[in-house]
C-alpha cells in the first residue's frame, strides 16, 4: 500500500518519499555548490501538483534548513568566511529590496513573466557558459592562461583603486568594503526579479570577480543564504499563509541529508571538477526553460501565482 | 439573474420530500493520510428512469495565468478571471440522452453546459477558447469529471461512484439526483456533502490562519532545527568513521 501524506496548506496529497526525494535531490546540489536550490525545487514542486504560490513559499523554508545544514557542514571544515558574508548580506538585503520594486513596477506594465523567464533564460546561458569554458579549460591544462592573467590584471586594477580596502585572511583576498556589498546588491537586485536565491548567479560572481576559493565560496554563501532563507521564510508563513510546514518538514529532512552528502562530495572534488559539474547543471536548466519558451504548452491557462 | 447551483440545491433540499437517498461517506475527514476516496450515493429512482447523479461547489471566481504567443516564444500574456460556475463539478450519469437542452443547460448536466455558463474577465475574442482551456485544466486536476458510465443500476435501486479528488477544498457540497423519465419528465432530489479537516491537518490550517505570527515562528524553527539535527547527526557518524 502506498503511504500518501496530507499537506494541509497546499491541499494535496502526496506519496510520502515525494518530497523527501526532491528534497534530497536540491540538499545534494546545496551541499555541493552552495546553491539554494531555489531554481530547481519551485518548478519540481509545482510539477507533482504543488500550487505555485505555497511552492515558491515553502521552498524558502527548506532553503533555510539546507543552509542550517550545509553551512554548518562547511563552518566546521573551516570554509566559511563570516567577515565577506556580513557584508554581501548588507549588498544583498539592499539589492533584493531594489528588486522587489522593479518587479513590481514591470508587473504594472504586463508581460513582467515574460521578461523574467527571458532573463532566466539569458543569465543562466551567459554564467553557465562561461563556467563551463573556463572549467573545461583548467581541466584540460589551462590553455587560455595568458588571456586570464591579462583579465584578471585588468579587475585587479580597477577594484584595486577602489577606498576601504580590506583584507579577508579566510578567502586569502583583499578588496574594498564596496566590492563584495556592490556585487551583492547587483546579484540581489537580478535575484529578485528572478524570484530565485541567486546562488547560482553569487557562486560564480565569487569566484571569478572576487577569486575566492571555490570551497570558501560554497561555504559563505551558504552562511548568508542562510539568513536571507529564514527571512523570507517568516514573512511567507506569518503574512501570505503560504508554507505548508508539513511539506517543508519533509523537504527540509530529504534536503538536509542531501546536503551533507553533498559537502562531502564537494570536499572530495578539485574547484574545477565542481564548477564544470555546476555548469552543466545551470546550462540544463537554461536549456529547459528555453524549450518552454518555444515548445507549445499543452494547457494555454496555470494557476495564477508563480513565475 | 441566475441562481448559483449551491443555491437551487438548498433550496430544492427544503422543497423535495424525504428520500432514501445516502451519501457515504459523509462526512469526508480529511486527516494526515488522507488520500481521497470514493463517494458513493445510493438511492431508488422511478421505475425506467436514468439516472445522473452531480457532486457540485458553490460557485467561484478564480484566477489564472494566461499564455499566449510572442513572436515564436510562449509567455504568459497576463491574468484571467473565471467566474459563475462551481469551482468542483462531478456529473455521473449519461445527459446525452436528455432531449430537453434547456434542461441540461439550466442543472448544468453536462460540462458544455458547464463551460457555456463560465464568465471570462476580461471577456475578448478568445473568451470560448479560454472556456475550453478552464474546462481542460480543471479536467486535468480532478476537480471537473464526466463519468458516463457512473451509476451503476439493479432494478429502481442505483449507485453512483464518483472519485473524490484529494484537492478538494473542505467545505459543504451539494449532490443532486436526477431521476429522469421516460416521457421526458424530471425529478429531482438531493442532498449535502461535507468535507473536514481533522486531527493535525485541522491544527497546522487553524494555526496559519488564525496564529499567524506563531506560524511564522514555527516554519522558521522547523528548519532551523531540522538542517542543525542533521548536522548533528552527520556530524557524529563522520567522527565514527574517522
Amino acid at each position: 500500500m502506498e503511504l500518501h501524506i496530507l499537506l494541509p496548506i497546499a491541499g494535496r496529497s502526496v506519496f510520502l518519499f515525494t518530497p523527501f526525494g526532491l528534497g534530497g535531490l536540491v540538499g545534494l546540489l546545496s551541499g555541493m555548490f552552495g546553491v539554494g536550490g531555489g531554481f530547481l525545487m519551485t518548478p519540481l514542486l509545482m510539477m507533482v501538483g504543488i500550487p505555485p504560490t505555497v511552492a515558491a513559499a515553502t521552498d524558502s523554508c527548506q532553503i533555510a534548513a539546507a543552509a542550517a545544514s550545509g553551512s554548518y557542514a562547511h563552518a566546521r571544515m573551516g570554509n566559511v568566511d563570516y567577515k565577506l558574508g556580513g557584508l554581501m548580506l548588507v549588498g544583498g538585503v539592499v539589492g533584493g529590496a531594489i528588486g522587489v520594486q522593479i518587479i513590481r513596477v514591470l508587473r504594472g506594465m504586463g508581460n513582467a513573466d515574460f521578461v523574467i523567464m527571458v532573463t532566466y533564460v539569458v543569465v543562466l546561458s551567459l554564467i553557465g557558459g562561461y563556467m563551463f569554458r573556463e572549467s573545461l579549460g583548467a581541466l584540460r591544462g589551462t590553455r587560455r592562461t595568458s588571456v586570464r592573467t591579462q583579465r584578471r590584471s585588468r579587475t585587479g586594477a580597477f577594484l584595486g583603486a577602489l577606498p576601504l580596502v580590506v583584507s579577508f585572511p579566510k578567502s586569502g583576498i583583499r578588496h574594498s568594503v564596496f566590492v563584495p556589498i556592490f556585487l551583492c546588491m547587483l546579484v540581489g537586485i537580478l535575484a529578485a526579479i528572478m524570484g530565485v536565491g541567486g546562488g547560482f548567479i553569487m557562486i560564480p560572481a565569487m569566484v571569478y570577480l572576487l577569486r575566492m576559493p571555490m570551497h570558501v565560496a560554497v561555504g559563505t554563501d551558504l552562511f548568508q543564504i542562510l539568513f536571507t532563507s529564514t527571512g523570507v521564510t517568516f514573512m511567507q508563513a506569518a503574512v501570505n499563509h503560504t508554507v505548508d510546514v508539513v511539506l517543508a518538514i519533509a523537504l527540509a529532512l530529504g534536503s538536509a541529508v542531501g546536503a551533507q552528502v553533498g559537502a562531502r562530495i564537494a570536499r572530495r572534488l578539485r574547484g574545477e571538477q565542481l564548477r564544470i559539474i555546476l555548469a552543466c547543471i545551470v546550462l540544463l536548466v537554461a536549456v529547459k526553460m528555453a524549450y518552454g519558451l518555444v515548445a507549445t504548452p499543452t494547457l494555454l491557462l496555470s494557476p495564477a501565482g508563480g513565475h | 439573474m441566475r441562481r448559483s447551483v449551491v443555491a437551487a440545491l438548498l433550496a430544492l433540499l427544503v422543497a423535495a420530500p424525504a428520500r432514501a437517498v445516502t451519501v457515504e461517506p459523509n462526512p469526508v475527514r480529511v486527516s494526515a493520510f488522507y488520500r481521497g476516496t470514493t463517494v458513493r450515493v445510493r438511492g431508488v429512482t422511478d421505475p425506467g428512469s436514468e439516472v445522473i447523479v452531480i457532486v457540485t461547489g458553490s460557485d467561484t471566481e478564480e484566477r489564472f495565468d494566461r499564455k499566449g504567443r510572442v513572436g515564436p516564444l510562449w509567455a504568459n500574456l497576463g491574468k484571467l478571471a473565471v467566474s459563475g460556475v462551481p469551482r468542483l463539478h462531478l456529473i455521473a450519469g449519461n445527459a446525452q440522452a436528455v432531449r430537453d437542452r434547456d434542461l441540461v443547460q439550466r442543472h448544468l448536466l453536462d460540462l458544455d453546459a458547464l463551460a457555456r455558463r463560465a464568465r471570462i474577465a476580461p471577456a475578448g475574442a478568445e473568451a470560448s477558447a479560454m472556456r475550453a482551456e478552464y474546462v481542460k485544466l480543471k479536467k486535468s486536476k480532478g476537480m471537473f469529471a464526466e463519468l458516463q458510465n457512473g451509476v451503476r443500476m439493479d432494478g429502481t435501486a442505483f449507485e453512483a461512484q464518483i472519485p473524490w479528488p484529494d484537492m478538494a477544498p473542505p467545505g459543504e457540497y451539494g449532490v443532486v439526483i436526477f431521476h429522469l423519465h421516460k416521457d421526458g419528465g424530471i425529478r429531482i432530489e438531493s442532498a449535502q456533502l461535507v468535507v473536514e479537516l481533522v486531527g493535525f491537518p485541522r491544527f497546522v490550517d487553524r494555526m496559519a490562519f488564525e496564529q499567524s505570527f506563531l506560524y511564522g515562528l514555527l516554519s522558521v524553527s522547523v528548519a532551523l532545527s531540522v538542517g542543525l539535527l542533521m548536522g548533528l547527526v552527520f556530524k557524529r557518524k563522520g567522527a565514527v568513521g574517522h
